[in-house]
Parts: C-alpha cells; sequence; structure tokens
C-alpha cells in the first residue's frame, strides 16, 4: 500500500534528522539590529556639539523593525542614547541618527537628497541602500547581520566614523 | 456548514492522522536540548564579536509592494515552501476568498461573485514582475502547470481585490495577481530539484543563481513535468457505448519550463516559456468520448526588459518594453472525423511612467503605454479567423497627503483602441484614514472594463460556436470599504466589504438560431455584494497562522445566483517547525461552500485538507519535502463548464502524495 511506504519513509527521514542535531547561540534580528545602532553611534564623532543626547530617529512604520527598548535611555560616551517616532524624513534634520527600514526602500533618493551634507547618520536596511548615498547599510548574510558604509557620504556630512567600524565593514564606498 | 463539514472529518480515525498526533510530540521531546542562555546584554558585547553572531530572521508579516489602495493578501516563498504549493493555482485556493476550479484540461481562477469555469478570461490580470502575462487570444491566466513559472521560483504572490483598470487598462477587472519573481542572489549557486508524486508523476528542476561581484544579479532556471494521471469515470456517459463512462490513459499531462533573468544597474531583462500537453478526458464540445487522441497544447512566451531612473531628486522613471506570444494546438475527433486546430497569438508592447514628488503632500505618477496585439488568429478546419488590434493608453494618479493620517489617491486612465476606434476611461477614488498608526481605513470608488477578446467576438469553427462581431465591452462600478488593522509587525488583519455593479457582461450562451451552437453575448447586468476577513500573524518561534472567511452573494439583473460562485469561503493556513526546527509541519484547510452548476443543480459544498512537511536537517544543504493532498480522501467535484456537456460536475483528486527533494551545490 502506497500509504504505509510514504509513512516509512517520513519516518526514517525524522529519525535521520535527529541523529544530526547542531546547536549554535543565535540572536534575535531586531535586537542585533538594536545592538548594531547603539555601535554606529558608539563609533560616531558629531561635528557639532549634541549637548546630553543623541538623538535616534525613526520612522513611524519602521517602529518594529529592532528592540527599541534594548537601547533607549543607554548612555554612549555619557551621552543618553533617546528615540524619536517622526511622522517624515523632513523632520530629520534634527537627529543625530535617522533610520529607515527596507520598507522605505523608494524614499532613500528622497531622504538622502534632502539631507545632504547635513551631520546626520543615516542608517538603513535598504538593498544598495549604501551605493545610493545612505551613510551605513545592514544586511543579512549567511544568517549574520553585516554592513556597508558610504564613508565619502560620511565624510560630506563632516561625520567621522572610528577606524574601529570601518575596519569591520564588508564594503567601504 | 464549516463546522459540521470539519468534525465529520476531524472524527474520521485515520491511521495517519493518529500518527501525526502521537509521533510527532513524543520524537520533539526526545530530542529536547536547552540552548544556552545568552546572558550578556548585546550592546556589552564588543562589534567584533556581533559580527560572528548567527541572528534568527525575525518573525514579521509580509507588507504589500502592490502600490494599490485596496485589499491585499500576500504569500510569500516560506509560505509556498511551507503548503507545499506546487502550482499558482494552489497558492490562489489558499487565499481569502479565491477559489479555483479544474475540468481537467484548464484551471479557472473565482473571486468575488464570479468563477465561471470555461470562461477563460477569469477576469484577473496576472502580473510576473510587471508583464501582463495573460495571452491576447482567451485573456487566460495559466494557473496549472499550463503557467509560466514553477512556484520555487516565486518570491511573493499578491492578490490586490477591486478593480486596477485605473493603472492596468483592458482586462483588469475584479483585481490583480501580481507575481514577484526570485533573484538570482535568493539561490546562490546551483539547485536541482526532484520529485515524485501520485498518480505517475514526476518533475525535475535545475536552476542556477548567482549575484555577480559587480552587482549584476543573474537567473536561469528550467525544469520539466511528468503525470500519467488516471483513469476516470463520468456518469453522464455511462454507456457501453461510450465504455460505460469509463476514459483510460487520457488524463495524461506534461510541460517544460525555462525562465531567465538579469539585473544589472538599472537593467532588467527577463524571460520565460512553457509548453504543456494535456489530455482532455471530457470530450469537451462534443468530441468521441474515450477516444485518443484527444489532447491540446498551450505554449506561452515572454520576453521583457526594463529600465528604472531618476531624474534629480524627485523623478523616478520606469519603461518596460515587452514582447509576449501563445500557440495553441488541439487534436481530438468527431463522429470518427479527426479535428486539428492551431491558434496564435503574437503581441509587443512599451510602456513608460514616472512618479514625481517635488510637489509638497503630492506623489504623481504619469504614465502612458503603447500594446500591438498584431496577431491574434484562430485556424480552424473551416478556415482560418485573423484579427489584429492596437490600444493606446495614457494615465494620470496622485497621492493626495490632506493631513497626518488622511491620504486622498485619485487617477483616471484613458484607453483608445484602434480596432473599435472608441476609448474608455477607468477612474478610481479613494480615500485612506490613519485613525491610528497601526489601522488604517481606505474608501474607495473605482470603475474597470474588459473589452471582449478574439476568442469571445471571433472564433467560428462551425460545429460549436458563432462568432458575435457585435460583442461590447463589459464594464464593472465598485465600491469597497476595506479596514488595516496592524498591531505590531508579526500580526495583520484585514477586512473588506464590497458592492460591484457589472454591466453588459460577456458570457457564452445558447445560440438562438440554433441551440447546439454557443455564442458570446452581452448577456446581462449582474450586482455582487460581499465582505471577507483575514488574520495572519507569525511568531518568533516560527510558527504562522492565517485564516480567512468571505462570503459572496453575486446575481444577475433577474437575481438568479451565478453558476459556480460559492457564497461561503474559508481558510485556514497553520505551520510551525518542530523537533528544535529542523522539521516543520504545514496545515491547509479549503472549504468552498455548495454552488450551482450549469444546468442549476446545486453542487455540494466541500472541505479538503493538505499536509506538508518539510525537513531541513537530513543533510548539509538537503531539503525534503512530502505532501499529503486531500488528506481525508474527500469525495467532491468542480462545475464543468458548458463545453463539457452533458457533463455537469468534474471529479477531483482523492487522497494524493508528493516527495520533493531539493539540493543545493554550495
Amino acid at each position: 500500500m502506497m500509504l504505509r511506504h510514504f509513512i516509512k519513509l517520513l519516518l526514517s527521514l525524522l529519525l535521520f534528522g535527529v541523529a544530526t542535531t547542531v546547536h549554535a547561540e543565535a540572536v534575535p534580528e531586531t535586537e542585533m539590529r538594536a545592538a548594531y545602532l547603539y555601535n554606529f553611534a558608539l563609533f560616531t564623532d558629531w561635528p557639532n556639539p549634541t549637548g546630553d543626547t543623541i538623538r535616534l530617529c525613526i520612522l513611524k512604520a519602521d517602529q518594529t523593525d529592532f528592540a527599541t527598548e534594548k537601547i533607549e535611555n543607554k548612555l554612549i560616551n555619557g551621552k543618553l542614547l533617546t528615540i524619536t517616532t517622526i511622522s517624515s524624513s523632513n523632520a530629520a534634520k534634527g537627529c543625530q541618527m535617522l533610520y529607515i527600514s527596507s520598507y522605505q526602500s523608494s524614499s532613500v533618493r528622497k531622504i538622502v537628497a534632502e539631507l545632504e551634507d547635513t551631520p546626520v547618520l543615516t542608517v538603513t536596511d535598504t538593498e544598495n541602500g549604501a551605493a545610493q548615498g545612505m551613510m551605513i547599510e545592514m544586511l543579512l548574510d549567511n544568517n549574520r547581520l553585516g554592513f556597508k558604509v558610504n564613508n565619502k557620504a560620511v565624510r560630506r556630512a563632516n561625520l567621522t566614523l572610528s577606524a574601529k567600524l570601518l575596519r569591520l565593514a564588508k564594503t567601504i564606498y | 456548514m464549516l463546522k459540521a463539514n470539519l468534525s465529520l472529518t476531524l472524527i474520521r480515525r485515520h491511521v495517519f492522522y493518529a500518527w501525526i498526533i502521537t509521533t510527532f510530540p513524543c520524537a520533539a521531546v526526545a530530542v529536547e536540548v536547552t540552548a544556552p542562555a545568552g546572558t550578556t546584554p548585546l550592546i556589552d558585547i564588543p562589534l567584533d564579536q556581533l559580527v560572528e553572531t548567527e541572528v534568527i530572521t525575525a518573525a514579521k508579516v509580509a507588507r504589500q509592494v502592490s502600490d494599490a489602495p485596496s485589499a491585499v493578501s500576500i504569500v510569500t516563498a516560506e509560505d509556498i515552501k511551507n503548503y507545499g504549493y506546487r502550482t499558482l493555482a494552489e497558492v490562489i485556493g489558499s487565499m481569502r476568498g479565491l477559489y479555483t476550479s479544474y475540468d481537467r484540461i484548464y484551471t479557472y481562477m473565482g473571486g468575488r461573485g464570479f468563477g465561471r469555469t470555461g470562461d477563460y478570461a477569469g477576469r484577473v490580470m496576472l502580473l510576473i514582475d510587471g508583464y501582463q502575462a495573460n495571452d491576447n487570444l482567451y485573456n487566460a491566466s495559466y494557473l496549472g502547470h499550463d503557467g509560466l513559472l514553477d512556484t520555487e521560483l516565486i518570491d511573493r504572490v499578491e492578490y490586490v481585490s477591486g478593480p486596477g483598470s485605473v493603472t492596468y487598462g483592458n482586462g483588469a477587472f475584479y483585481g490583480i495577481i501580481n507575481i514577484i519573481t526570485k533573484k538570482g542572489h535568493d539561490f546562490n549557486g546551483l539547485q536541482v530539484s526532484a520529485s515524485i508524486g501520485s498518480y505517475g508523476t514526476n518533475k525535475e528542476r535545475i536552476t542556477y543563481g548567482k549575484r555577480l561581484d559587480n552587482g549584476a544579479d543573474i537567473l536561469v532556471s528550467t525544469s520539466v513535468y511528468k503525470s500519467n494521471g488516471q483513469n476516470l469515470h463520468f456518469k453522464e456517459y455511462n454507456s457501453p457505448a461510450t465504455n460505460n463512462g469509463n476514459t483510460r490513459n487520457l488524463d495524461e499531462e506534461g510541460n517544460r519550463r525555462y525562465f531567465a533573468k538579469a539585473q544589472f544597474e538599472q537593467w532588467a531583462l527577463e524571460g520565460g516559456y512553457v509548453n504543456r500537453i494535456k489530455d482532455d478526458p471530457t470530450a469537451s464540445y462534443g468530441a468521441d468520448f474515450n477516444v485518443r487522441p484527444n489532447w491540446v497544447r498551450d505554449a506561452s512566451g515572454f520576453v521583457s526588459l526594463k529600465h528604472n531612473d531618476s531624474i534629480g531628486k524627485d523623478v523616478n522613471t520606469s519603461t518596460q518594453l515587452y514582447y509576449g506570444q501563445y500557440t495553441y494546438n488541439a487534436r481530438a475527433a468527431f463522429s470518427g472525423d479527426p479535428y486539428k486546430e492551431t491558434d496564435v497569438g503574437r503581441w509587443w508592447g512599451v510602456d513608460s511612467k514616472l512618479t514625481d514628488t517635488h510637489f509638497a503632500n503630492h506623489k504623481i505618477l504619469l504614465g502612458g503605454e503603447y500594446r500591438s496585439d498584431y496577431q491574434q488568429d484562430f485556424y480552424l478546419p473551416v478556415g482560418a479567423v485573423r484579427n489584429n488590434s492596437y490600444m493606446a493608453s495614457v494615465y494620470a494618479q496622485d497621492e493626495y497627503t490632506l493631513t497626518d493620517n488622511i491620504n486622498l489617491n485619485f487617477g483616471t486612465r484613458l484607453d483608445y483602441s484602434g480596432e473599435r476606434k472608441s476609448s474608455y476611461i477607468s477612474p478610481r477614488l479613494a480615500l485612506m484614514y490613519s485613525p491610528l498608526t497601526s489601522t488604517t481605513i481606505k474608501a474607495s470608488y473605482a470603475s474597470a472594463f474588459r473589452r471582449p477578446n478574439a476568442y469571445e467576438k471571433y472564433y467560428d469553427d462551425g460545429t460549436s460556436q458563432v462568432a458575435n462581431t457585435g460583442l461590447k465591452k463589459e464594464l464593472v462600478n465598485a465600491a469597497e470599504l476595506v479596514l488595516e488593522h496592524r498591531p505590531d509587525s508579526k500580526t495583520r488583519l484585514l477586512g473588506s466589504l464590497y458592492h460591484y455593479y457589472t454591466k453588459k457582461l460577456i458570457a457564452s450562451n445558447e445560440y438562438v438560431f440554433d441551440s447546439s451552437f454557443q455564442q458570446y453575448i452581452n448577456l446581462s447586468d449582474s450586482k455582487t455584494k460581499g465582505f471577507d476577513i483575514e488574520l495572519e500573524r507569525r511568531w518568533d518561534s516560527g510558527m504562522h497562522i492565517r485564516s480567512s472567511y468571505a462570503w459572496q452573494l453575486a446575481e444577475d439583473s433577474q437575481g438568479l445566483w451565478l453558476t459556480n460562485s460559492p457564497k461561503h469561503l474559508a481558510k485556514l493556513n497553520f505551520s510551525m517547525p518542530f523537533m528544535h526546527k529542523k522539521m516543520r509541519a504545514g496545515l491547509d484547510l479549503q472549504y468552498i461552500g455548495e454552488r450551482a452548476s450549469e444546468f442549476r443543480t446545486v453542487v455540494g459544498g466541500y472541505t479538503l485538507v493538505n499536509l506538508t512537511l518539510t525537513s531541513l536537517a537530513i543533510a548539509p544543504n538537503l531539503q525534503v519535502s512530502a505532501s499529503i493532498r486531500n488528506l481525508f480522501a474527500r469525495n467532491y467535484a468542480h462545475i464543468a463548464s458548458s463545453a463539457a456537456m452533458p457533463i455537469a460536475a468534474i471529479p477531483q483528486d482523492g487522497r494524493n502524495f508528493w516527495l520533493q527533494m531539493t539540493y543545493d551545490f554550495k
């Protein structure tokens, strides 16, 4: 009977599957993204004094893209990291950092143009975001989060990224 | 009704069912290993260690890419894998308010009240990466093994309900199926796949995809499918002269597919071809029953070249140049005489559009399209029927942000038909209001049209159908209210309430001067009202649920319930990993309510349960997937088209199996 053969086959697949158990400690992507944003803030020098806070701005629709609670109100070199939700990218000029998820990919060019030469560190998940003028692009590769840096855009905005950060980048434009 | 059906199937004692509930939890418990707990906060771990740490991709309900102020349902590549969908028809069958009917030749799509089997047009536009894949003879979408794409090449399928003529013109009548294919990068190397299944079925596929160092992305794929099919019984032919209604070896199907795409900077080139041959066991159009040969061949192909660019910071442009062709061949015997038919359709076109965000609060879309259907030929035993036509169109839309949470979307498209020397206007007006960031309410009014296709208008074979050159376009006016609620990125609730008024519906009918012929006429007006609701949720544990219910009522101007239009449709998809995510089970449940046949008899509703098990852990880079469709061996039938007369309903497959192995060379 066909069914019995099928069950036998499945069962053997199952058992074989058990034998090859592998374990690795993995971290949820949203938390990893938050940790990266924290590190980007840590390794960036802003030209003008930013006061006591570093303002990270995110668009309303992107709130759920990273675990904001893991980094909000943490101290970075004595400054408080705050997270502000803004309704449009126009409002980003008063921020130190701006994060744009891949869902906003169609607005990348517009945002780059709007913020041109403003000292706002722009970070995105959009594919080819760095090539289009965003300063840092996070990307998933082989289940690990990596990033590309558009250092020309960084320098035009009078920002400085530490050598340590640049060393870990996958690509530097 | 649904409840009764469910409990009936659930109480059925079945060895396999029992096996599932007993074996799986035990197996999972047996290998339970506690994962080492990460205690150090991530922000205290140096970045150079973070880049080496593996991440678990977050569970997220997919967001639509189709730019439309309507209700959009989404099936992703992950769903296709987890629920074991092998054809586009199976993908569509799981979606909110949609259903398919198979007459053992073609699969027809139904939704929003309309689903007449044999209605090739189906009134839904199929887009593959922006290319309109419907042919120019029958306007058919080809959802089965006659379709252009292997489901493994699909990244996502979006169903945009409601008229889309404002953007796509002729034929985007009740909705749009928008398919986005995978990129070479998604394969990142060579992938081979082999499958076997019930009814002597097998399929092999080989795909290569890569993103090159210069950023270019390439994908090439080919597959071959073969099925011996079944010996079927049709009670309407139950007489000794027609082998007591039994067909032998007359359900065979085979296809071959090719697909390639390349993307480099702003350019994208893509092409596909499918050649499918299927036997017809139903002896359509009064052919001799259980007599070989009786087969049809459908071959579709296309090439499309797209260029995206931007002018300054505010203007984005997109231009697509396309060519498509479709060939149909048929062989059959009528009263012992051999019958032979060839139909050929060829077309090309160019569509160019730009979006402008220069003006504050406005997103303006302007576009134009020229399409030449330069060959629409039927080569029939009685002679050739030749035709050609063209369409020139312009369209404009504006998305106007009135306030922070109110958007107004309005636009119109003007199509000029060179054949009839007349133009059509398709407007749409939509208001979108977000009282909360998580909630959007969309109210829209739209109008769409569909011109009679070459088959409906000109086909005249002297035996079954009479042409009707006076056939006019059909029109639909639709009002729809949509509610979308996303409390978080893992959950999505979608509801819609609609009313459609269709004028001059094109349908085949008995020819007034000779009842042995059919003719397409502008039959009557019809009304459809309905609502549907869909809930989708993903968990970080990998669990996924998508459930929907749709109610619809479609009646013609005399108040007669439309053919093959179930009032109730319910769907449930549930999938979860087990054994430390090395295995996954996907359950697909569909309930289709009772429907009226061409003979006005009522064909009973049915509940179908499909189960797919996927394993990723058998060997590195090997994925094994096993599906059982129609798990509880439910006897059910789909409504036959008028061409299949005297057959009223077509029995569907019983419990059947499918085993697929996919290997990635990395």
